[in-house]
């Protein structure tokens, strides 16, 4: 295809973001109508992806290469491939969504839509991006709008979890930059091409342990793996709905996507070398996010948890290197997105018109809101784990994956996964009951259900969780063929 | 004698002159005053940009037969940064001085010496010219630094003066050691003479202290007390060319005696600055975070600064070279839009206070988002050219095996990033207690503008810049 596809989607939202720039800030409707229709050409765009997409090739399509800086051998090679097709797609889908649900907003609003904008472009960048130093830059482009939305526009410690984010975030990626210049002086010839490193090179088993460390500090941060969860909680509280959209939606997938994309590939004895601290690591998330959201009273703190937990799936998917595995790892990713996408989307809604989330606060809210609380429940079950819709196919096949993996062991970790679920659903169904469930508390006699706009901002979510639950072939089959080259690579 | 290779020294000095006469004749009082001091500044920058186009016609030689004054494409590179970062000082100094002082005249005319000084100092390749023309910069930096008479400037400049004068003898001296064992102060004779081994017990001492004096003038630590008094009590632009100019031309000289004098007995020397580089770093980027006053913040980040250019003189190889070049166009490039900002904010608030840039962003959108984008650009976020600086140069110390030192780099850079964005979380993050519109000249805006578009430039195609400076090394080795 001569058509630069991905370029253009990458920057159509920057060329946007330059157009919001010129526009006058008194004029808040030009600037939220060209914010939708600079996201929605990208989404436009995506289609035509999808459309296009052979899902019968292993490698890279729609591939753009040329040379950048020579100095370092550095490309701009984009492309893309099962691995990265459907998240790359969920975040098109997802910035429009996000930007349709943030139209109410009042405070300085051209900024606002600048920064998402910004943002549009460094995520696509990175999952599309095949050079280390491409994908890098795009994964530091992600923060500082990401910045700040936590910091102008958040709640009440919105400052202390902005800088949080950035301090976290920064250290991951230097240290994965440290470890990029040294893949990159390390490799013969001197290259920084992901491709290239994943299929021609192969490092010494030391050196390739020492760098999958390097880089899992990296990813590990964005995921985030426990320990390194800790700037997750507070950024999401604080963060304004949509940004928490992105948050969960996207940016945690970045890390998911990293260890598929660079960790696993470049470095495939230490992936296995390192497998069983990996999917122990994805318990320990499971179970602790799933115990601390179950002890939460905000509800975007508990959803939060519930991330953590979800992403521990991936982990452990990841780490039995099977198929099934790295199949459930990209669903858990894409699946997940939608889910948790939809439930900080709905909880936001409530959060604008009753300006709290503390769970004990509300009561009965199924009586003032029948239609809203059909949209949650879908959510909640589809986060739950309900058989029917897309949470659970992300899970499954997860489970499944590292179940049949060739390590001895993995049996049993996925065993103790599964109290996870069970966790989940406890916590999840139990705020249900509390929120929506009981008698009607007299505070709460003046909510109106959710709006046109709100709706259209979640509606096409839901479908698409149950869309998925229903017909998961139709994902499936978009990466099978990418991962079963990936996986027949690394364990030959 | 090829007096034709000084053309561009000549041409900046004859402008100080003319700034001198001019200020003669301009209305000292009137309504018209503020325009004839304007004409001075205009003066002055149309000095410096045919400066630069002389800089471009000269070609390679020795002006006066020996290596007093070397012309090659190393100090042609380093004069196109001096002639470049004058101007940008001069046009921030025309809005800044407006209605300080009296002796605008005097003002330009130090501050185009000053110019030249640094010119001479990328050309010095013998240590009497060297010695020289530092002093021309050091000398004329004292005065401007106490330039006001503010209270903090005299501090400041009598601080300067002191420590310098200190710091210069100490050079002065390692240079007569350095003289006494290789017999002569050609820098090149002195590489020939210690790479044949003869070395004799005194060099440690003469390559300290000569290491004492390019120190002070970079301000790393253990020589920087100067730095936070002078830098806070400077007028904004001086401050902007101390920490530009004043140290991409100490650089220079640097590079010049340790690469192309030294590198026979790098051994020697290369410990010290490992640990003088790793101090710099620490200290610097430690010493910023708690600080209330954005030009002492900048200052103490400027010397952590110089701890990653230092870095590439360890590396000490062409590549580590054109590292230190790079880094320092993009340094200067991003310090210096950062000072304009401060010039222009400082001079309609009345303060330096990183307090008094609270709701900034509602005042001045443009100079927040300058100041947030040259602030990043300093921190080290792609895509802008700070980020390109320190990939290249913490590239090639990975390359060369200083791998921890790259990660100490790091580690440092992310500190910065903290108290940077200290600096941006007041600018956005806080309300304003004053919501006074901030309004400054078009002239300043476009300026600012060119600055922004340089850093992107830089940042995303980097490589036309990268060839520039490697191209400028010289063949040392």
């Amino acid at each position: 295809m001569d058509f630069p596809i991905l370029s253009w989607m990458i920057f159509i939202p920057l060329i946007g973001g330059m157009f919001i720039l010129c526009t006058p800030k008194e004029m808040e409707k030009t600037v939220k109508g060209l914010a939708l229709v600079f996201s929605f050409i990208p989404l436009v765009l995506a289609g035509m992806v999808y459309v296009n997409f052979n899902p019968k090739i292993a490698d890279l399509q729609f591939v753009e290469k040329m040379l950048w800086i020579p100095a370092f051998n550095i490309h701009y090679h984009v492309g893309l491939d099962g691995l990265s097709i459907s998240i790359f797609l969920l975040t098109a889908l997802l910035t429009f969504l996000s930007i349709l649900i943030s139209c109410n907003i009042t405070k300085r609003v051209k900024e606002y839509f600048i920064l998402f904008l910004v943002l549009e472009t460094g995520m696509l960048g990175v999952f599309v991006a095949m050079d280390l130093f491409l994908f890098y830059i795009f994964w530091e482009v992600v923060l500082l709008p990401m910045y700040f939305l936590i910091g102008v526009w958040g709640g009440a410690r919105r400052r202390y979890a902005a800088i949080k984010f950035v301090l976290y975030t920064v250290i991951g990626s230097l240290v994965m930059l440290i470890g990029i210049l040294c893949v990159y002086f390390t490799s013969t010839p001197h290259t920084m091409d992901i491709i290239e490193l994943s299929k021609t090179c192969s490092f010494a088993r030391e050196f390739q342990n020492i760098m999958f460390f390097l880089f899992f500090i990296g990813f590990a941060v964005k995921v985030p793996i426990w320990p390194f969860h800790t700037w997750l909680p507070d950024a999401h509280v604080e963060a304004p709905t949509a940004a928490s959209v992105i948050l969960a939606g996207i940016l945690l997938k970045m890390g998911i996507y990293g260890f598929l994309r660079v960790s696993f590939p470049i470095f495939p004895d230490a992936a296995i070398y390192f497998a069983y601290p990996f999917a122990v690591l994805g318990v320990i998330n499971i179970i602790y996010g799933a115990c601390t959201a179950m002890a939460q009273n905000d509800l975007k703190k508990m959803i939060a948890y519930s991330s953590i937990s979800h992403m521990g799936f991936c982990l452990i998917a990841m780490g039995a290197l099977t198929v099934t595995g790295i199949n459930g790892a990209v669903i858990q990713m894409f699946t997940h997105g939608a889910v948790t996408g939809s439930l900080f989307m709905l909880v936001g809604v409530i959060y604008d018109r009753a300006h709290t989330r503390n769970i004990d606060e509300f009561s009965g809210l199924w009586h003032r809101m029948p239609i809203y609380t059909g949209l949650m429940t879908v959510a909640v079950l589809a986060s739950l784990g309900l058989p029917g819709l897309a949470g659970f196919i992300g899970e499954f096949i997860c489970l499944m994956g590292s179940f049949v993996s060739t390590f001895s062991g993995f049996k049993l970790l996925a065993i103790l996964s599964t109290s996870g679920v069970v966790i989940t659903a406890v916590y999840l169904l139990w705020m249900m009951e509390r929120v929506f469930w009981r008698e009607l508390s007299p505070k709460w006699e003046h909510l109106i259900d959710i709006d046109k706009r709100e709706l259209l901002a979640i509606i096409p979510l839901l479908i698409i969780i149950i869309l998925i639950g229903i017909c998961p072939k139709l994902l499936v089959d978009l990466m099978n063929v990418s991962t079963t080259q990936m996986i027949h690579e690394i364990m030959p | 004698m090829n007096y034709t290779l000084l053309t561009p020294e000549i041409i900046v000095c004859c402008t100080a002159l003319l700034v001198l006469v001019a200020d003669l004749f301009i209305a000292q009082e009137g309504k018209n005053v503020k325009n004839a001091r304007k004409l001075l500044g205009w003066i002055a920058i149309a000095g410096l940009i045919a400066g630069m186009f002389a800089v471009y016609n000269t070609p390679d030689g020795l002006a006066f037969g020996n290596r007093s004054f070397v012309s090659d494409a190393f100090s042609r590179y380093f004069k196109y940064l001096f002639l470049g970062i004058g101007i940008l000082v001069i046009v921030s100094s025309m809005d800044y001085l407006a209605d300080q002082t009296t002796h605008h005249g005097e003002y330009y005319f130090v501050l185009l010496l000053v110019i030249m000084g640094t010119m001479f100092m990328a050309s010095a390749g013998e240590l009497i010219s060297l010695y020289v023309s530092l002093e021309m910069l050091s000398v004329g930096s004292y005065v401007l630094v106490a330039y006001l008479r503010t209270r903090q400037g005299i501090e400041g400049g009598i601080k300067y003066l002191l420590f310098g004068a200190f710091c210069s003898a100490v050079l002065l001296y390692g240079i007569g050691i350095i003289y006494g064992l290789t017999g002569t102060t050609e820098i090149k004779g002195i590489g020939e003479f210690l790479s044949q081994g003869d070395k004799g017990c005194a060099l440690p001492l003469g390559l300290a202290f000569i290491l004492a004096g390019f120190g002070f003038k970079i301000a790393c630590i253990p020589f920087h007390f100067w730095v936070p008094e002078a830098y806070e009590g400077a007028p904004t632009p001086i401050t902007a060319f101390l920490a530009s100019a004043s140290k991409a031309a100490s650089f220079a000289v640097f590079m010049r005696v340790f690469i192309e004098g030294f590198s026979g007995i790098k051994q020697e020397w290369t410990m010290a600055l490992i640990v003088l580089c790793i101090l710099t770093m620490a200290i610097g980027n430690l010493s910023a975070i708690p600080q209330a006053n954005i030009k002492r913040l900048l200052a103490y980040s400027s010397i952590g600064h110089a701890g990653y250019l230092l870095i590439g003189l360890i590396i000490g190889t062409a590549n580590g070279l054109s590292a230190v070049m790079f880094y320092l166009l993009v340094y200067a490039l991003a310090t210096l839009g950062i000072f304009m900002v401060i010039a222009i904010i400082s001079k309609r608030t009345g303060t330096d206070e990183i307090e008094g840039y609270e709701g900034m962003s509602k005042r001045s959108p443009f100079l927040s988002l300058c100041m947030l984008i040259c602030l990043a650009s300093l921190a080290g976020l792609p895509p802008l050219a700070g980020f390109m600086g320190k990939f290249y140069l913490f590239a090639y110390a990975v390359q060369a095996g200083y791998v921890y030192l790259a990660v100490i780099g790091f580690i440092f850079s992310t500190i910065s990033v903290y108290y940077y964005f200290r600096i941006l979380k007041s600018m956005y993050f806080m309300e304003a207690k004053d919501e006074s519109i901030i309004s400054f000249s078009p002239l300043l805006r476009v300026v600012l503008i060119l600055v922004i578009v340089g850093l992107f430039l830089i940042g995303i195609l980097p490589q036309s810049f990268i060839s520039s400076a490697i191209e400028s090394v010289p063949k040392w080795y």
